[in-house]
């Protein structure tokens, strides 16, 4: 199982998988970050040879506690402005980002 | 009275006195925040003091005390970790993602400590986002070890454990993902506590990783954690991780506990791959005396899969974590950066100056074993390992009824020697991560003093067994040989 994984992630690897997580990684920090992640992978790989049989994921770890669901009451009443007060920028009661469409065409 | 240190060193005996009217909140806030003022400094344990609320509110618990309109810990001051969300106090998790964010709400935590009538003094420092083992990670800086300068206090909840341990508070909340509560607590010669998965409500603390995190505390005896998580523990609608059902009577079985027969396990070899040669488990053997003394009997337990709990946990951990922190956008709050070129720019650039380098890290490892064609070998691999280590734990309860083990293999390291090598921090918390991944509460108990430097013991139990877990710790703490000191430079 080992040796279908990568051994070790490349500068590439890395720039990919920041870029699914919007993160930028500048040229001075990228050699850091490859380093430091293949270290931690190093350490995670060794489960990729143990045998977990044919076990079920778990996911809650208290027996018969899935997910259940809520009675389907409002319990919340509006509260936008308060809420919005968190915000870094709002215009007219709406979140305020930089025209996307306009930047659609700026993204390289 | 003048509040004194071997007062404010117990909770119990606060509150006692509280109800005796031998001492005020007003006073006792008023001490802890002259000590914070003359202290805070050295530790770094607090990033954000209130000291004006936590003396009007000190005074409104006077006034409740008064009348007689009062619960057990009303008036007791406490440091509430900066994860925990306060209404109208900065709430920052220690990153500068949040280090503007003043929650419009209060976590239900936050809200229970209020109901009791207890006393903000105000938020401790933690790792970024909970995320590391020494307190180094978050944007405010080390936290230190009050017991020895130029030393780590632990993490992620090192600010807790390095106030209460400094007498800069006499309790603390804590959260735990993977040891979190434990290894400060043994790291600053405290006792803590992470009770079983789904007993604390996680509305309005910050995720980290949502299938392992879990609030606790931190105090200086299981008496005083006993109390304080009767007060935090509960069912709640507003957390679908939350266990439905009656919390045990956490104090009851406090001094009352028969230790005669009781099944102590221990875990052989500690499971293979968890051995050292006997330097980390030595230090039990004062511990396992008493035990045996009291009459308990000692059972060796094999527990193979925990082996494998380090890369376990970091799989899961990493994969949740960059699920969870994916809503820091940007946008609804939080870090924005300046001037972005276009909404890609501002998603990128505002992550990216945001976060540290540890929780960027660690989204980038979740990214990879969560994408497409490594979800199986990863996620869903560590998933199963998790359901292994889970019924190996349940098997060995059928046989014991408590495991104990180290807490840390160390005591506190020095600032900075890890913190350029993640893959060595991680590995410090091979003792503390199996019980996170079982859910199963577990707590960590002071053992004495190692070079100066205090060393703390773990007590695993079964899901909602905290009662036998704390009484079995208090039983310890009863005992002779127990040192309760105030660190050096800080009496």
């Amino acid at each position: 199982m080992k040796d279908a994984m990568n051994d070790t992630m490349n500068d590439r690897d890395i720039r990919r998988l920041a870029r699914l997580a919007s993160i930028n990684i500048r040229d001075d920090e990228i050699e850091g970050v490859r380093s430091a992640i293949n270290e931690i992978m190093a350490l995670i790989d060794d489960l990729l040879d143990a045998d977990a049989g044919s076990l079920e994921p778990l996911i809650h770890p208290i027996a018969n506690q899935g997910q259940y669901l809520r009675p389907d009451n409002i319990s919340e009443e509006n509260e936008r402005e308060r809420l919005q007060k968190a915000a870094p920028a709002v215009k007219k009661g709406l979140y305020q980002v930089p025209a996307v469409l306009d930047g659609e065409t700026r993204r390289k | 009275m003048a509040v004194q240190l071997p007062l404010v060193s117990s909770v119990t005996a606060m509150a006692d006195a509280l109800k005796k009217g031998e001492v005020s909140s007003v006073e006792l806030t008023r001490f802890f925040l002259e000590r914070i003022d003359k202290y805070n400094a050295r530790i770094n344990g607090y990033i954000t003091v209130d000291g004006k609320s936590a003396l009007a509110n000190a005074a409104a618990a006077d006034k409740e005390i008064k009348s007689n309109d009062f619960k057990y810990l009303t008036g007791i001051p406490y440091a509430h970790k900066d994860i925990f969300c306060t209404q109208g106090v900065r709430t920052s998790c220690a990153s500068k993602m949040l280090g503007n964010f003043v929650p419009p709400y209060d976590a239900t935590v936050s809200e229970k400590l209020k109901q009791e009538g207890m006393v903000m003094l105000g938020k401790t420092n933690m790792d970024e986002f909970a995320m590391g083992s020494s307190t180094e990670t978050g944007d405010f800086g080390a936290a230190v070890n009050p017991w020895k300068d130029g030393y780590v206090a632990g993490g992620s909840s090192g600010g807790s454990a390095a106030v209460v341990a400094a007498r800069l508070a006499p309790c603390a909340t804590a959260t735990d993902t993977g040891g979190s509560i434990r290894q400060p607590a043994a790291f600053c010669g405290l006792t803590g506590i992470k009770p079983t998965y789904g007993s604390v409500s996680r509305y309005g603390m910050i995720a980290f990783a949502s299938s392992l995190d879990q609030g606790g505390v931190i105090a200086h005896s299981a008496e005083d954690c006993a109390h304080l998580l009767r007060v935090i523990a509960g069912y709640d609608d507003k957390d679908p991780t939350s266990v439905k059902r009656e919390m045990p009577d956490y104090t009851g079985a406090l001094g009352t506990l028969d230790l005669k027969g009781l099944r102590v396990g221990l875990i052989t070899g500690l499971g293979t791959g968890l051995e050292d040669g006997g330097a980390e488990t030595g230090r039990l053997d004062k511990i396992l005396a008493f035990y045996t003394d009291a009459g308990c009997e000692i059972k060796e337990i094999d527990l193979p899969a925990l082996a494998l709990g380090i890369p376990t946990y970091y799989v899961i951990a990493t994969a949740e974590c960059s699920s969870n922190l994916s809503r820091y956008d940007g946008v609804r709050y939080g870090y924005r950066c300046e001037d972005p070129q276009d909404l890609d720019d501002l998603y990128c650039r505002s992550r990216s100056e945001g976060f540290g380098a540890e929780v960027k890290r660690r989204i980038i490892v979740g990214t990879h074993v969560l994408s497409t064609g490594y979800y199986d070998a990863y996620y869903r691999k560590a998933q199963q390992l998790r359901h292994k280590i889970a019924l190996e734990f349940a098997a060995a309860f059928e046989n014991v009824d408590a495991i104990l083990l180290p807490s840390t293999p160390t005591p506190a390291f020095k600032i900075g020697e890890k913190a350029d090598k993640p893959a060595d921090m991680y590995l410090s918390d091979k003792y503390t991560v199996p019980a996170s991944l079982a859910g199963l509460p577990a707590m960590s108990v002071p053992a004495g003093f190692e070079d100066g430097l205090p060393i703390g013991f773990q007590l695993i139990g079964n899901h909602f067994d905290e009662a036998r877990l704390l009484a079995l710790a208090h039983a310890w703490e009863q005992h002779g040989d127990r040192e309760q000191r105030v660190p050096g430079g800080f009496e």
